[in-house]
């Protein structure tokens, strides 16, 4: 065996073998929770070797009613708890993308005072932890009467990603030509419809991911659900209501079928947005 | 179509930094003029300005008789081709050279009409479904332009639209930028560093330099009377040659001294250029062109001579350069590009060319007698720089 095929072998082997271990931690337990919501961790504690739940199991789709049923019905009433989270994640990102879009495109494109100090201030922002402004936001929150509410949320929520949104969206748009937006000037758009027509069209993928990034975020968000939602049922979000489920009362097939919930749009939401990523929309434009 | 008028146009950078100064320059309508010279010298700024493109500091614009300091790029009127083309990379070239009509609400079926126009002159036909990634650089080159003449604009501007094609390609391309402009008569201005191109292409050129403008003139008047020695030095290639010359002038002889040599001048030299006498006792930079040098002969015997050390020869097939040493050094125009040759160490940047009939045969080292064409020869203030 020569050193170069010695290589590639080694190197063949590495790469299959991360691959394989990436599989394993991420695909490993979500089989494990999808499982875990058909069939009762006791029969798989007796039987580990048996792990897939039987066929009966599988069609009642018993926890999953269960759970999405309301309380009125003797349920768990996600469903409210899954329009919850949808009303918020969605108000999130539509805020958050429009906010950082116009305010990105502007510390990128156009020249005005202290321009610099807010690029600087926006990573700034983010370097504070959530748990340093929590307990002041709530004491605020709740003088101004937002804390029992979603409003209070989605306030907060856009408080927390605009800034890496802004900042991810400054850096690509610094990347597309200054030319083709004078071209699209010289062609006759203003400088409104240059940002619509040419420099959003070509940012597309970035305004993709920097949606999933706030979607994931105002989606999974826990401790400022609990702070400003605990007592109030009816606005509680899918993170906070699947927390709730985590005692010895309920069955754990309830608890992992709330998490199966939760999981499954960021996963439809990844792959719908892959497309999206993997295309190249600047290149060809420009030479020289 | 429309006349353009600069009327001391200037421009400061945000930066404080000075690109155009006082720059006064009318194109004619229908008329191709060029803006040459070296590159940072303020070409594209100059353009920029009349595009809309970069706010002007001083001074007036006007289009047609309308002043346009402060109009958009959309209310002027103008296309433009960038030197990197700037195609939009998200739509298809049939999209690209519509675009201009499809946002100035022309009907779908007059843009499908006049695309397909703009794409037969520009040969684009088979690529209308492409997009800009899958072109080569002169079709991308070609898409722009068609983005540019599909308008009717009242003018067209272009920056070193050929820079970045090959020099075969970049010669094709001049002559159909050429047929294009003379067919639309569109009032255009176009920009290049290359001089060949400026004097191949333009009714007339502006030459630039450092923001400020040298001369505007015919291609032909450009070269047989540059205005300063920086024309000189930068139109022509090879470049006129020129050194610094002590010049005497007395009762009835006149000579000017180069390096070592004394070489007399006649006196129809003299009465052709009066102004000289003042320079008398003074250095001058005297300056000929590499075909108005001749081999010694009988029919140039009057001429005045320069004898001369042959440092290179090149051969072309339809003529032969030689480079040459009289002994002094070229004077310095003023043109970067030149100065950085020398720095680098580049031997001919420091020799003087001669061009001659594809018969004559040279040696290295060998000493030669040119002799120099009075009519041609050329001076300059060595202060300043401007003919005399
Ligand atoms: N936005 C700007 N800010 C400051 N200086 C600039 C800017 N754009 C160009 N310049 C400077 O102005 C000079 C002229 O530039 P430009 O007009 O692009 O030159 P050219 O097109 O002749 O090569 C250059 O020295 C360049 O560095
Ligand atoms: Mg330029």
């Amino acid at each position: 065996m020569t050193r170069d095929t010695f290589e590639e072998r080694l190197f063949g082997a590495v790469k299959w073998m991360s691959v394989a271990f990436f599989l394993v931690i991420t695909v490993f337990p979500l089989l494990y929770m999808v499982t875990l919501s058909f069939k009762p961790i006791e029969e798989v504690l007796k039987d580990p070797t048996d792990i897939f739940p039987s066929w009966n199991q599988f069609k009642s789709f018993r926890p999953y009613r269960d759970i999405l049923r309301s309380e009125s019905d003797g349920g768990r009433g996600f469903m409210k708890f899954i329009v919850n989270s949808g009303i918020v994640a969605l108000i999130t990102v539509t805020i958050t993308v429009v906010l950082s879009t116009f305010a990105a495109y502007a510390a990128a494109r156009l020249n005005f005072f202290g321009k610099r100090a807010v690029s600087a201030g926006i990573l700034l922002v983010y370097m504070f932890p959530a748990v340093v402004i929590a307990i002041p936001l709530f004491v605020i929150f709740s003088r101004i009467g937002l804390r029992d509410s979603l409003l209070g949320l989605i306030i907060v929520y856009v408080a927390q990603t605009v800034p890496v949104a802004l900042y991810m969206l400054r850096s690509y748009f610094q990347t597309i030509p200054r030319s083709l937006e004078e071209a699209g000037l010289i062609d006759g758009l203003s400088q409104f419809g240059v940002i619509r027509k040419i420099t959003l069209p070509l940012s597309a993928p970035a305004v993709a991911s920097v949606a999933l990034y706030v979607f994931m975020i105002a989606w999974n968000e826990f401790l400022f659900a609990l702070l400003f939602l605990l007592d109030k049922p009816d606005l509680w979000t899918l993170p906070l209501a699947v927390q709730q489920l985590d005692t010895t009362e309920v069955p754990r097939t309830m608890l992992m079928a709330g998490s199966v919930i939760i999981t499954i749009p960021v996963i439809i939401l990844f792959f719908l947005a892959e497309r999206f990523f993997s295309e190249g929309l600047t290149s060809g434009g420009v030479k020289g | 179509m429309a006349e353009v008028r600069l009327e001391s146009i200037g421009k400061v950078y945000p930066n404080g930094f000075r690109a155009v100064s006082d720059l006064s320059l009318t194109i004619s309508d229908g008329e191709l003029l060029v803006l040459v010279g070296p590159s940072g010298c303020g070409k594209s700024t100059a353009m920029r300005m009349i595009a809309g493109l970069e706010e002007i500091t001083d001074g007036t614009l006007k289009i047609g008789d309308k002043v346009v300091n402060n109009l958009r790029p959309k209310e002027r009127d103008v296309a433009m081709v960038f030197q990197n083309y700037a195609l939009y990379p998200h739509m298809s070239v049939r999209e690209n050279i519509g675009f201009a009509l499809k946002v100035a609400k022309v009907p779908k079926t007059e843009i499908a009409e006049r695309v397909s126009r703009a794409a037969s002159v520009l040969e684009l036909e088979k690529l209308l479904d492409s997009r800009p990634a899958n072109l080569s650089g002169g079709q991308r080159q070609r898409v722009a332009m068609g983005r540019a003449i599909i308008r009717n604009p009242s003018i067209f501007l272009l920056d070193e639209p050929l820079s970045n094609l090959d020099a075969k390609l970049r010669v094709k391309m001049r002559a159909e930028i050429s047929r294009i402009q003379a067919e639309l008569g569109v009032t255009t201005l176009y920009v290049t560093h290359d001089q060949v191109e400026a004097m191949t292409l333009g009714d007339r050129v502006a030459v630039i330099r450092d923001g400020l403008l040298q001369q505007v003139d015919t291609p032909q008047v450009l070269y047989d009377t540059p205005a300063n020695l920086f024309v000189a030095g930068f139109i022509g290639s090879p470049p006129m040659n020129l050194w610094q010359a002590g010049v005497t002038i007395g009762e009835t002889t006149a000579s000017v001294r180069i390096g070592e040599q004394s070489v007399e001048l006649e006196a129809e030299t003299v009465a052709r250029v009066p102004d000289l006498a003042e320079f008398s006792g003074r250095e001058v930079v005297i300056g000929i062109r590499p075909e108005d040098l001749a081999i010694g002969g009988v029919d140039n015997q009057e001429w005045p001579a320069l004898s001369a050390t042959v440092g290179l020869v090149e051969p072309l097939g339809s003529e032969i350069l030689v480079h040459f040493d009289p002994g002094a050094p070229l004077a310095a125009t003023g043109d970067p590009d030149m100065e950085d040759l020398s720095a680098e160490g580049d031997v001919l940047a420091e020799l003087a060319v001669a061009k001659f009939g594809p018969r004559e045969s040279f040696a290295i080292s060998e000493k030669i007698e040119l002799r120099m064409d009075p009519a041609r020869l050329h001076f300059f203030d060595a202060e300043g720089g401007n003919a005399i």
